[in-house]
């Protein structure tokens, strides 16, 4: 469980959130909508510890294995190792840094820090080849370098595919579905919703309904100037796609 | 040795003590990023005994995972001889000792008075020079397999080594050069002084590997000169992670039409150490291209300095120059000081230059710990990536490297997160 309380936060001296309260539970899929500079990807940054941001007030409770704690306080690389993922608006490209290894070595850290045995090399290319064929993700973008001269659904596909071999507890995905061709885009809401389970919660930041009307979203939360304005059901999206924002 | 030549010794070495005694090097243009303090107390004499070394004993002491190459190993500046492998047709070594004969006479009367501060481990080497090779190719003559320099220390005080080699190829003529000098871990500090002269007559093509992972207590200056006829070729890759202080230095000079230069580097500093790169680039005459791309990766207390001096001359048009330093700086304490000098008295040419200090990229470091990874595991992924790149131009070079380098890249102690 995730519960956010009155939080605010900046960056560079501006502010961007400006109270935010949200509780997610295990199992349920939330969607962010709201008008660009509504605050929406900030709030995934802010959770995930992007440095730039600077909380001013608030706080985030993360209950995880039965334990409370505070989630501003720890560390970036902790969060993810607790289970808290952020798949990325513009997935940035790392040449010099493969792709495959990369995911092995995030995949082992979560692994030692919750207890579980590594994988070796042989292994993890089994286990992920499996997801891979599943978001239909070739063998050589593994062998590239992360996200260099991927094209941009590859790219979205490669953060999905992080999500699914890292298995979060939150997941934020900030507008996944942004620039994806219909085929990708079904591609991609079905290998969220494989990743989907009782246990674990869904956060989707989105301008569109179309990847809602896959996912079926159990609340939509409406971003206004870095607060919430509205909360509804997955009808609240599908009234924004005809009327726009003007009324919330 | 020459009346002429015993002449210049005497009066280099005169003026090596003058310049010693009277230079204030950190006020020097030429040697301001580099702490040369150390000559006021260290030995400046030679090894005195040359050894000898089985190659048996050498593979004991330098881990080459490539082979194939004719062996040019020098044992405490001396030159072992039984381990040289080429010579003959198209092909002609000699073997040069203090005494002998004045093959570098032409280097030295090219040595202007101007000179001795600026040149001054040049000097150095031309007053205390112990000993030296030169290898001369025929007209179109092409050394199949590498020459691999093996520079190595078997020490039993603090002294010194002063060598030279001369590279002079006939029209045509091809050769490759892996110059190593390894890590001997020993206990006394010593100071390597390495001079290299290449002549490269019309359409004749050097590749010039350096891999300098000197002891941390030595000192190592490397000055090489090139000089080009027409559509002569002359490509390096410096390498520098070891020693105290370490130097390189290139200079470049394009003699006639059509020539090609391209000048890479790496180079990784921690702790207390000082690394320098001066690299000098004359166009002289038009048509000619050069190309300098030096990374840098500097932590702890650290300097590192890199100086990048293009000049094209009235006459040199049609120049096209490049110059690339771009420095990632791993701890606020490590120093860089990077300066390009671009003289420029040609009006048609093209020059670019550019240069980059900063640290990681904060974004990527997010990036990676985003997904569980520590903030050291993803610095050093990080920084090795960067790295990376010139192990892969490397390879387009010298594909029989590749994998030994990448390896001995991957296993530095540079990564090492306590240093």
């Amino acid at each position: 469980m995730l519960t956010i309380k009155n939080l605010h936060a900046e960056i560079n001296g501006k502010p961007v959130l400006n109270g935010i309260d949200l509780e997610l539970k295990p199992g349920e899929v939330h969607a962010v909508m709201g008008p660009n500079g509504a605050g929406k990807s900030s709030l995934s940054k802010v959770i995930a510890g992007h440095p730039f941001y600077e909380v001013t007030k608030g706080e985030v409770e993360y209950e995880v294995n039965f334990k409370k704690r505070k989630l501003l306080e720890m560390e970036v690389d902790e969060r993810a190792r607790e289970g808290v993922f952020m798949s990325f608006q513009y997935p940035l490209e790392i040449p010099g840094v493969s792709n495959l290894e990369f995911l092995r070595t995030a995949f082992n850290a979560i692994c030692k820090h919750q207890g579980a045995p590594e994988m070796d090399v042989f292994d993890f290319s089994d286990f992920v080849a499996e997801k891979r064929k599943m978001l239909g993700i070739s063998e050589d973008l593994l062998e590239r370098d992360i996200n260099v001269d991927f094209s941009g659904g590859e790219k979205k596909k490669n953060e999905i595919l992080q999500m699914a071999v890292l298995s979060p507890k939150v997941a934020f995905l900030d507008e996944t579905d942004s620039g994806l061709d219909v085929d990708s885009l079904k591609t991609i809401a079905d290998g969220i919703s494989k990743v989907r389970a009782k246990d674990n919660i869904i956060v989707l930041i989105t301008h569109y309904h179309r990847i809602l009307a896959y996912l079926s979203p159990d609340y939509v939360h409406i971003f206004k100037d870095g607060k919430i304005t509205k909360t509804g059901n997955k009808d609240l999206a599908f009234r924004i796609e005809q009327e726009g924002y003007k009324d919330f | 040795m020459s009346k002429e030549m015993s002449r210049f010794k005497q009066v280099t070495k005169e003026g090596f003590y003058e310049v010693l005694q009277g230079t204030d090097f950190r006020k020097n243009e030429y040697w301001k990023n580099s702490d040369l303090s150390f000559l006021k107390t260290f030995p400046l004499e030679n090894f005195s005994s040359p050894k000898k070394m089985a190659w048996a004993e050498i593979e004991k002491m330098v881990k080459l995972e490539f082979k194939d190459f004719h062996p040019l190993v020098f044992v405490n500046g001396c030159l072992v001889e039984e381990l040289l492998s080429f010579g003959g047709d198209g092909v002609s070594v000699k073997h040069f000792k203090g005494d002998g004969e004045d093959v570098f006479a032409d280097v030295h009367r090219d040595f202007k008075e101007d000179e001795k501060v600026k040149n001054f481990f040049l000097n150095y080497n031309f007053s205390f020079f112990q000993e030296g090779v030169s290898v001369e190719l025929a007209k179109n003559y092409v050394l199949e397999k590498p020459i691999l320099l093996l520079s190595l220390i078997s020490e039993t005080k603090e002294a010194a080594s002063n060598n030279a080699v001369m590279l002079n190829l006939a029209e045509g003529a091809k050769l490759k050069i892996i110059e190593v000098h390894p890590n001997h871990s020993g206990e006394h500090s010593l100071l390597k002084n390495k001079a290299f002269f290449l002549n490269l007559k019309k359409g004749a093509q050097v590749k010039h590997f350096t891999m300098q992972d000197e002891s941390e207590k030595n000192y190592h200056i490397n000055f090489t000169k090139v000089s080009l006829l027409e559509q002569a070729e002359y490509k390096s890759y410096v390498f520098q992670q070891g020693a105290k202080l370490g130097v390189s230095q290139k200079k470049i000079s394009f003699l006639a039409e059509g020539g090609k230069v391209s000048l890479n580097g790496l180079f990784l500093a921690q702790g207390e150490q000082n690394l320098d790169h001066n690299l000098e680039v004359e166009h002289r005459i038009g048509n000619c291209v050069s190309e300098q791309n030096y990374l840098g990766l500097i932590k702890g207390n650290s300097k590192a300095g890199f100086t990048g001096k293009v000049k094209v001359y009235k006459n040199a048009q049609k120049t096209d120059s490049s110059q690339l330093n771009k420095v990632i700086v791993l701890d606020k304490t490590a120093l860089m000081k990077t300066r390009p000098q671009l003289e420029i008295y040609a009006d048609d040419v093209k020059c670019g230059h550019g240069a980059t200090v900063g640290k990681l990229d904060d974004e990527n470091v997010f990036y990676l710990m985003s997904r569980g990874i520590t903030r050291n595991e993803a610095t050093k992924t990080l920084a090795n990536a960067f790295a990376i790149q010139f192990s892969n131009d490397l390879k387009q070079d010298f594909p029989e490297l590749g994998e030994w380098f990448e390896n001995e890249l991957l296993n530095s102690n540079f990564w090492d997160d306590k240093r």
